[in-house]
């Protein structure tokens, strides 16, 4: 056996694997913005207690949060184009391309996971204060972005974070439906090379600095939205 | 108040669907670009991504190897159609011929009764796959399949030496071998795990332990075969049950590149030796 490891291979890998940062960007990115919007079209269905789709997303949370991110992906994969295709006539299974699936599957899985966040957060905020806003003559959607929605993005921001930061981690899955990311990306360096470990090295010194940039962000965003208050929150550092 | 959380809704709904749309779009578009000239039909080929030299990325992130030039060659002889490759793991390759998402497998496939059963085996073989039991170069205590009841071997899901194993085990039920199913890893880490212990033995051709010893040997025998073949086949391209007329044109080209001596071409250039008729 050569040696598993040589810094020389290891500085030639960088150039082949950088370019495919950005594919692992915009699923995360993708997956963030759409994730957002689906997330809190969830938490106001379950805020509202709308019938049907509030039990609907109920399941379906409660369904993304329960399963492993490659089954809901190899899910969507093979599954979804079969229900969509024989339903609307269409022929989603060849036309769209193995990253479009990857793109939904990342984004009904985050709609999910953020929906839970925002919920939460929304229910932090004591029912006390919306009732002393609607007693005030506020609209309910003013008492939601004067009172509520400052005091929740404080609440949410943590989770939100962490989420993120798991986020570009459960992006490399992706490869096993023949997308190349980064991780895909040293996995192929490694068969047409014969050396994978100066590649994987590689990656997770990226997943490192993505990660610590994400929560210095989220430090940065965390501070600011303090709003001048003394009160010091710790919860970034225990995630 | 209702109007604007009805605005919102619609929005968000507007917004998806746009992504959607957006993403169809692209190739729809495409497919017309290649309806209109010519009457070509698009036949997307699966194949993997991991398997050097028959079918994994060079430095450039490219497709190469061998199944792509064979195909390539084939694609040259066969105007009607234009093959459009679809690169995943090989575990996922034929799960895609199931979902209808490729037309054609591509992967060094062995015949075997449980795949003829579900699958269109093409009938013209393009390389001969002979696989012999694979252990660590120091180790004598394995020489056949009964040698390795209770012991570990590497395969992986989806692959003929599963089957081959699996078919032993069903006979052998009382003290079986022990399948230990590792799907992508690189040769490296196969290598590693067999020289480590990890696993006892693992099923190979000639040809990829040659390889393997090349690349990770250090001039000595990293690994080595033992005993008589596990199983003496030809690989071939896969095709839908009802995808006949692919196979019969498939098929031919593969005929034709045989005769006119361009598949061993691509046999020595690309695997290093002629592998198309008999070892």
């Amino acid at each position: 056996m050569g040696e598993l490891f040589k810094w020389d291979r290891f500085f030639e890998n960088i150039p082949k694997i950088v370019p495919y940062l950005s594919v692992t960007f915009a699923i995360v990115i993708f997956a963030t913005v759409l994730g957002v919007l689906l997330g809190i079209v969830i938490a106001f269905v379950n805020m509202k207690k709308i019938p049907v789709l509030h039990q609907f997303f109920k399941v379906y949370v409660s369904f993304m949060r329960g399963t492993p991110m490659l089954v809901q992906l190899m899910l969507v994969y093979y599954g979804l184009p079969v229900l969509i295709d024989s339903a609307f006539g269409t022929n989603i299974n060849r036309e769209w391309s193995a990253i479009t699936f990857a793109y939904i599957t990342f984004i009904l899985n985050q709609g999910a996971f953020l929906s839970a966040i925002f919920y939460s957060a929304i229910t932090s905020i004591p029912y006390g204060q919306t009732e002393a806003g609607l007693s005030v003559g506020l609209t309910e959607i003013q008492t939601f972005k004067r009172i509520i929605l400052p005091q929740m993005v404080r609440v949410a921001l943590p989770p939100f974070g962490s989420d993120l930061v798991g986020l570009f981690q459960n992006s490399s899955l992706v490869f096993l439906i023949g997308v190349t990311d980064i991780m895909g990306r040293a996995k192929t360096i490694g068969t047409a090379t014969k050396h994978v470990l100066e590649a994987y090295v590689f990656v997770a010194i990226v997943y490192i600095i993505i990660s610590l940039i994400v929560r210095g962000l989220f430090k940065y965003l965390n501070d600011k939205f303090e709003f001048g208050k003394a009160r010091k929150t710790i919860m970034l550092d225990e995630i | 108040m209702k109007t604007k959380i009805n605005k919102l809704i619609a929005f968000v709904l507007i917004l998806t669907l746009g992504a959607t749309a957006a993403g169809c779009g692209k190739s729809s578009s495409d497919n017309k670009t290649g309806d209109s000239k010519t009457k070509v039909t698009k036949v997307i080929v699966g194949t993997g991504n991991a398997y050097e030299p028959y079918c994994y990325l060079d430095g450039k992130g490219n497709l190469t190897g061998y199944e792509y030039e064979v195909l390539k060659a084939v694609d040259e002889l066969l105007p009607q159609y234009e093959f459009i490759y679809q690169t995943s793991d090989f575990a996922n390759v034929l799960i895609s011929l199931d979902a209808g998402k490729i037309d054609i497998a591509a992967h060094q496939y062995e015949w075997n009764k449980e795949r003829d059963s579900k699958y269109l085996f093409g009938k013209e073989a393009y390389t001969t796959y002979v696989t012999y039991i694979t252990v660590a170069g120091g180790r004598n205590d394995i020489k056949s399949l009964d040698d390795l009841r209770g012991k570990t071997v590497k395969s992986s899901t989806g692959s003929n030496s599963t089957y081959i194993l699996e078919s032993y085990n069903k006979e052998h039920a009382d003290n079986p071998i022990k399948i230990a199913f590792v799907n992508n890893s690189t040769d490296e880490e196969a290598v590693t795990g067999l020289l480590n212990g990890v696993w006892d033995a693992t099923i190979y051709t000639k040809r990829d332990v040659a390889k393997l010893n090349e690349s990770y040997g250090d001039k000595k025998d990293a690994l080595k075969v033992v005993g008589a073949p596990v199983q003496s086949s030809s690989t071939y391209f896969i095709f839908d049950r009802k995808n006949t007329d692919l196979q019969k044109a498939v098929d031919g080209a593969v005929k034709e590149l045989r005769n006119n001596g361009k598949l061993s071409k691509i046999s020595i250039d690309v695997i290093g030796g002629d592998y198309t008729e008999s070892e």
